[in-house]
């Protein structure tokens, strides 16, 4: 079930043209212009992670109902709210594993965003920077920008598409493109509910494949002659095929797939768990995979939200979610990184959970559900180098203002830029880059100061490091 | 003194072989060569500005007899009626004489002319008189006596610069050479004017001939042939080398073209064919073989040696300069590329051009014996017919109304009426309905919207839900109107204005739009709120029925109070206030008093060239690769005219003459689609190669000077796939069962792997606008793995491989027929051994295997 607004805006979508920029089905030609970059600053990525697995929690998650609990004349009476550690306070009805995990995890209260409507918002949180519609088509998603930085640390070996993404069609604004960027730094994304997308090819199956390929691949050589002069879209589609049939071919594809019945039940058998489970796999794998997106659909509860004869409510994807990425914490923290002794994957791999905003503090509306609220919402980071366990700003009683940014700047509170900028630097990425060589002349700063309301910090929320 | 020339033209024109001149006697001095003339036994006339104007030849082209000493001042036509008598015209003496061939005058009419250029006979045997001087024509009967005349000095339509050359066909319809204005005028021999032809140069003389009219251009040396049916150029030949002066002409029985050269003083003649876009034609190498083939001194032949001489000799494969302007398209296309020194591809073979007209126009690879037919056709004129052909099936229809779907975000809240909607989109392109009443049956109207289309059924699609009503029951779907008429006004100016005013339905332009388009920087908000206002009092109010919303249905009036722009927005930025009073953004026009706001829209609207524009650069962006003005909804009309740039800003369209001229013709065509598709499919722009010989340079883009490839869409990849496998699929349409995705009412309804398949390829899902999938390797995991390709190549249950190997009767046979039969062309000797081998391997395993490779190659999933 979708949110209702999101199906009255369908114009909106449209200004992201899918097709990287130039890339109208012919003119691959432009894809290939050189990307020039230059440093803006300076920036000191620390580098302590190797992986990043961004979970977004599209429709927006309820603050004062989860990480930043606060009660409210809207909160139901079900909820059995503990303390779980050092003054952290979550609904065992709602978060009975990840209760368990908070060990691991640090909270951001204080985050700030200026969108009010899921299209735009879930543009912000996918691309890291408010939707411009002028020159939307040009901007690449974060994740193909990690594609493009990580291209030269890609090994002989490594077959899978850098970035990975879980369910991203269903997010409102759908998977962005790669902008400017060439389109092999273009999103995989995979819907393992709906069963697109996942093809994992195995036995004689792959054998056929193999054959069919060298056949293929003879083939080409013979047509040559005849695509000699013609538009470089031929050329690039094979670029495709060979790392398609690479991934296909590699024995490791089909493992990442496979999930045993216990573990399906354990994440859960819905989006953000099958994601998760995934996720997982792939950073097991390590095989050419190093950021993944997993978009967790319909938590937009402007109704009913908690409303157990409803088919979609709080209860519903706040347990959804906690299976999944308590799972995903513990596996990850119970595997041995093969890469540095000592160490687990989970500590190379940063795990964030992100939101578009939080939902309206106090009473409940008039159809029991709470509407958009931006001022205050939360984020959650775990593993890759960030110390667990901090609880970074806080809000009033209500939920309502923040009264603590929680880091260095006492007068601004963090946002999703910010987000991208601490991921970034974990995974070792120079956050104050541009790249000046695009279409419309505008340099695209990885972190882009000029926010849509006010400027921006380009800076990491360090406090969660240290 | 003047000998007979057999002389070879150094630059062949295209195909229209010289044969040579007429010889003329030896001891006579020949001028300006006017008019030649042919009788019906062949004999052939000629008159000239020398001592002796009037010549006679028998039909070999021996000299019979001169006369006129004395009788012409500036002889200028010359004619032979159905006795066989000679009508010649003097500019001078402002006369007309009849002669009898011996040289007998019969006849003088003189007084009623001024100049007279030109005569013809009609099937009554009246004569129409080009009277130059007097600026009209003149229709008198044998006496002399004028009956009717019209037109008059001018440029408009029956007026004439110079009425200079005339010719007439079987139906008695007049051409008229008016030169000076460019253009040839089309009139019934009672006057009644019939069209106006232009875009090919400028016009001296005329003739009729074999469904054409051939027209000589005295300015350019250069002859243009133009369809009969419609005035579009057919082809052109010819140029300064070739031609000096071409002026009027003749056909004789053989078909052969005799053109009077006014400067070259002589009369040539030539066969009248076509040459092969690609091959050179046998009367290319039958000339050349003339020209070196001199008879030995001892008689003997060595004709090998002359095979490699004439192979050096002849013209340079067809490439570069030399391709057909078949119409006005081609003049903007290739004019502007020869004006700026751009090189362009090649024409396109047979087999490219095939399989690309039927995707196109079909969305469908064609069919083998479809394909082989055409291949073996012989027709020079077998491309236009195919065009025609395929214009008119079925799959044309299918093709489109899938379009048309995607356009116009068929579903969601069009709800039952949705197959309504399709039906309706078919029947409307099965009969060609103009498309100013298709766009205006979208915009006006009222009634429930499952029962009718024109009714609100297009306005229903962009439904805004209102507010939840905490007193409202619950699931009661309560429409947000001054939304949804927002929303519904951004999508027009979108699909039929090629105008995005999202931005202007939030805010001013000023202080925004300063990069982004100037035209509506200078727009504001309440520019869009009167706009809007066109739609101030529709309503859709849901069907409501036993306290449920029944039908998905909407009733659509204009009872509502008007649109308030103070009304609170649940999507966009808060209203502040305004006109909305009715008022057309772009002509700031307002609806006259008693009309119908909405009806007074569609008017407006349709009327205005850019809703011409904006379609006709739809649709050429779609057989081209990208728009004249691209995006196509995204026009910035303050960019529009070169004389009139804002500063520091580019022209926004890469050729505004070529989209004008499309736009005009589109709408003078009684806004036929048809028509305009057939305009773009049969111009030499769009039938170059995608094969671009040198170095491409980016700036080349903007000039269309090759084929710019494109990815099968994702409908035409999933019919692609079961048409070359031979195994169709059959999906839920309405209550039918159709076996193409592109048939389908709602690919919604496919099932998921065909869905998810179509999603990876950029199929629209109707709720945004559709936008193009960029390549990605999940495309080609998909087309290397998913079933809709796997199972389909096996050799089993009737599939293409099946058939193939149980006809095919050896294995190059068999690989002929999977090449062809996939991606819809003939294998080259190394494409054919490579896949030899794989059947000779493992006969039934090898060709399984080389359908599936040719799924996967380059040429069967992109259009090039």
């Amino acid at each position: 079930m979708r949110t209702p607004i999101s199906k009255f805006l369908p114009h909106r979508r449209d200004v992201l043209r899918l097709g990287g920029y130039g890339l109208l089905g012919s003119f691959a030609e432009q894809a290939l212009m050189p990307v020039e970059a230059r440093a803006a600053g300076k920036s000191n990525p620390r580098g302590t992670a190797r992986f990043a697995i961004v979970i977004e929690l599209a429709g927006a998650i309820s603050h004062l109902d989860s990480f930043d609990f606060k009660e409210s004349a809207g909160t139901p009476k079900d909820l059995d709210v503990r303390p779980v550690r050092n003054n952290l306070y979550l609904s065992q009805r709602l978060f009975p594993e990840m209760s368990k995990e908070m060990d691991k995890v640090s909270i951001v209260r204080s985050m700030k965003s200026h969108e009010v409507v899921h299209f735009r918002g879930q543009y912000y949180t996918q691309a890291g920077r408010p939707l411009n519609p002028a020159i939307a088509p040009e901007i690449p998603s974060v994740g193909s920008v990690v594609s493009y930085e990580f291209e030269k640390q890609r090994r002989e070996t490594d077959t899978f598409p850098t970035y990975i993404g879980c369910n991203l069609d269903t997010s409102g604004c759908g998977a962005i493109t790669t902008g400017f960027l060439h389109p092999k730094h273009s999103v995989l994304d995979i819907n393992l509910k709906a069963g697109v997308g996942a093809t994992a090819v195995e036995g004689e199956a792959l054998q056929v494949l193999d054959e069919r390929y060298r056949l293929l691949h003879e083939l080409d050589k013979a047509m040559a002659p005849s695509r000699e002069g013609r538009d470089r879209a031929f050329g690039s589609f094979r670029d495709f095929q060979h790392s398609a049939h690479q991934v296909l071919g590699d024995a490791r594809w089909p493992k990442a797939f496979a999930m045993t019945k216990e573990e399906r039940e354990r994440y859960g058998e819905n989006e953000v768990g099958l994601g998760c489970l995934l996720a997982r796999n792939l950073v097991q794998a390590d095989a050419g995979t190093r950021y993944i997106h997993i978009t967790h659909p319909d938590w937009d509860h402007h109704k009913n939200i908690f409303n157990h004869a409803s088919k979609s409510n709080h209860y519903i994807r706040c347990n959804e979610f906690d299976r999944a990425m308590a799972n995903l914490l513990r596996d990850l923290s119970a595997t041995a990184s093969p890469r540095e002794k000592g160490k687990t994957l989970l500590d190379e791999t940063m795990v964030v959970m992100i939101t578009e905003f939080g939902r309206t503090p106090g009473a409940l509306n008039g159809n029991a559900g709470r509407h958009h609220y931006n001022p205050a919402y939360i984020s959650l980071f775990a593993g890759g180098g960030v110390k667990p366990g901090r609880i970074l700003g806080a809000t009033d009683k209500d939920g309502l203002t923040v009264v603590d940014t929680g880091w260095k700047y006492k007068r601004m509170q963090p946002k999703t830029e910010n987000v991208y900028a601490t991921i970034y630097s974990a995974i070792g990425i120079d956050w104050k880059k541009e790249l000046t060589n695009t279409p419309s002349k505008r340099a695209y700063r990885y972190v882009d100061v000029l926010g849509a309301t006010e400027m921006v910090m380009d800076d990491e929320i360090a406090d969660l490091f240290v | 003194m003047r000998s007979l020339v057999l002389a070879l033209c150094p630059l062949f024109a295209m195909g229209q072989t010289s044969e040579g001149f007429l010889r003329f006697p030896a001891n006579e001095e020949i001028g300006a060569l006017s008019a030649v003339a042919i009788g019906a036994k062949d004999n052939i006339y000629v008159l000239h500005r020398g001592p002796k104007p009037l010549m006679v030849f028998d039909r070999a082209g021996k000299h019979v007899r001169s006369f006129g000493d004395g009788m012409f001042q500036v002889p200028h036509g010359l004619r032979v009626d159905r006795d066989g008598n000679l009508w010649t015209t003097d500019n001078k003496l402002n006369n007309i004489r009849k002669f009898t061939p011996a040289g007998k005058l019969l006849l003088t009419l003189e007084g009623n002319f001024k100049s007279p250029d030109d005569l013809v006979f009609t099937s009554k045997g009246e004569i129409v008189v080009a009277d130059t001087g007097n600026g009209r024509l003149a229709r008198i009967n044998t006496k002399g006596d004028i009956l009717q005349s019209w037109g008059k000095k001018g440029k408009g339509q029956g007026e004439f610069a110079t009425a200079h050359g005339l010719a007439i066909d079987a139906k008695d319809r007049v051409y008229v050479a008016d030169r000076g204005n460019n253009r040839v005028q089309v009139f019934t021999a009672d006057g009644k004017f019939v069209a106006e032809w232009k875009g090919f140069g400028n016009p001296f003389g005329l003739h009729v001939h074999g469904g054409q009219l051939i027209i000589s251009d005295g300015d350019a040396h250069k002859m243009t042939h133009l369809n009969l049916s419609d005035g579009s150029i057919a082809s052109q030949w010819g140029n300064p080398d070739t031609l000096q002066l071409p002026h009027l002409m003749a056909t004789d029985s053989k078909g052969r073209l005799f053109v009077a050269e006014v400067n070259g003083k002589r009369v040539q003649i030539f066969g009248l064919k076509q040459a092969s876009a690609s091959l050179h034609g046998q009367d290319e190498i039958d000339a050349a073989h003339r020209v070196l083939f001199q008879p030995a001194s001892d008689g003997k032949k060595n004709t090998a040696a002359i095979t490699s001489q004439v192979a050096a000799k002849l013209p340079a494969r067809a490439g570069a300069a030399d391709v057909p302007l078949r119409n006005y398209i081609d003049e903007h296309i290739f004019g502007r590329m020869k004006k700026d020194g751009v090189p362009h591809a090649r024409l396109a073979s047979d087999e490219e051009f095939a399989r690309r007209a039927w995707l196109d126009a079909t969305g469908r690879i064609p069919a083998y014996d479809q394909l082989t037919a055409f291949l073996a056709d012989k027709d020079p004129a077998k491309r236009e017919k195919l065009v025609d052909r395929l214009l008119a099936s079925n799959g044309f229809i299918d093709k489109w109304t899938y379009y048309f779907e995607d356009l116009y975000r068929a579903g969601g809240r069009m709800g039952y009426g949705l197959n309504l909607f399709h039906y309706w989109l078919r029947e409307w392109l099965r009969l060609d309905r103009p498309y100013n009443e298709v766009a205006t049956d979208l915009l006006t109207g009222g009634g429930k919207t499952s029962f009718s289309v024109p009714g609100g059924l297009y306005f229903a699609r962009d439904f805004v839900k209102a507010k939840d009503d905490p007193d409202a029951p619950d699931g009661m779907d309560l429409v947000n109107i001054p939304d949804t008429v927002d929303e519904f006004t951004v999508t027009y100016g979108k699909v039929f204005l090629g105008l995005n005013l999202a931005c202007i339905s939030c805010h001013d332009g000023k202080n925004h739009l300063e990069k982004v388009n100037v035209f509506l920087v200078g727009k504001k908000r309440e520019d869009f709120f009167r706009q809007a206002g066109f739609y101030g009092k529709t309503r859709q109010i849901m069907n409501w029925e036993n306290g449920y919303q029944a039908n998905q249905e909407y009733t659509v009036d204009d009872e509502a109070p008007g649109y308030d722009t103070k009304a609170e927005s649940i999507v966009r930025v808060a209203r502040t206030g305004g006109s909305s009073k009715p008022r057309f953004i772009l002509t700031g026009e307002e609806p006259r008093a008693g009309q119908h706001d909405r009806d007074e829209l569609a008017r407006m609207l349709t009327t205005h060239i850019q809703f011409s524009r904006a379609f006709a650069n739809r649709i050429w962006a779609e057989l081209m690769g990208f728009g004249i003005v691209d995006p196509v909804d995204d026009f910035d009309l303050a960019r529009y005219d070169r004389n009139n740039l804002p500063a520091g800003w580019a022209l926004q369209p890469s050729n505004p003459e070529l989209l004008d001229a499309m736009a005009r013709d589109f709408q003078q065509s009684n806004y036929s689609f048809k028509k305009l598709m057939r305009r773009i499919m049969t111009s030499s722009a769009y039938q170059l190669s995608s094969q671009f010989d040198g170095e491409w340079k980016e700036q080349y883009n903007t000039y269309y000077a090759r084929k710019y490839v494109r990815m099968l869409s994702a409908a035409e990849l999933h019919d692609a796939i079961a048409l070359a496998t031979n195994k169709p699929a059959a999906f839920s349409s309405g209550t039918e069962k159709v076996p193409m995705v592109q048939q389908m009412s709602e690919p919604k309804k496919a099932d998921k792997e065909v869905q998810g398949f179509m999603k990876i390829f950029g199929q629209s899902n109707r709720d945004e606008m559709p936008k193009k999938a960029p390549p990605s390797s999940l495309q080609a995991m998909l087309l290397m793995q998913s079933k809709i390709v796997t199972d389909r190549v096996l050799a089993m249950g009737g599939t293409r491989v099946e058939a193939l190997l149980k006809e095919s009767s050896t294995n190059p046979e068999l690989a002929d027929r999977l090449f062809m039969a996939t991606i819809s062309r003939r294998p080259t000797e190394q494409e054919r051994a490579v896949a030899v081998q794989a059947l000779d391997k493992d006969r039934r395993r090898g060709a399984e295997n080389l359908q599936w490779a040719l799924i996967n190659s380059p040429e069967f999933i992109f259009n090039y």
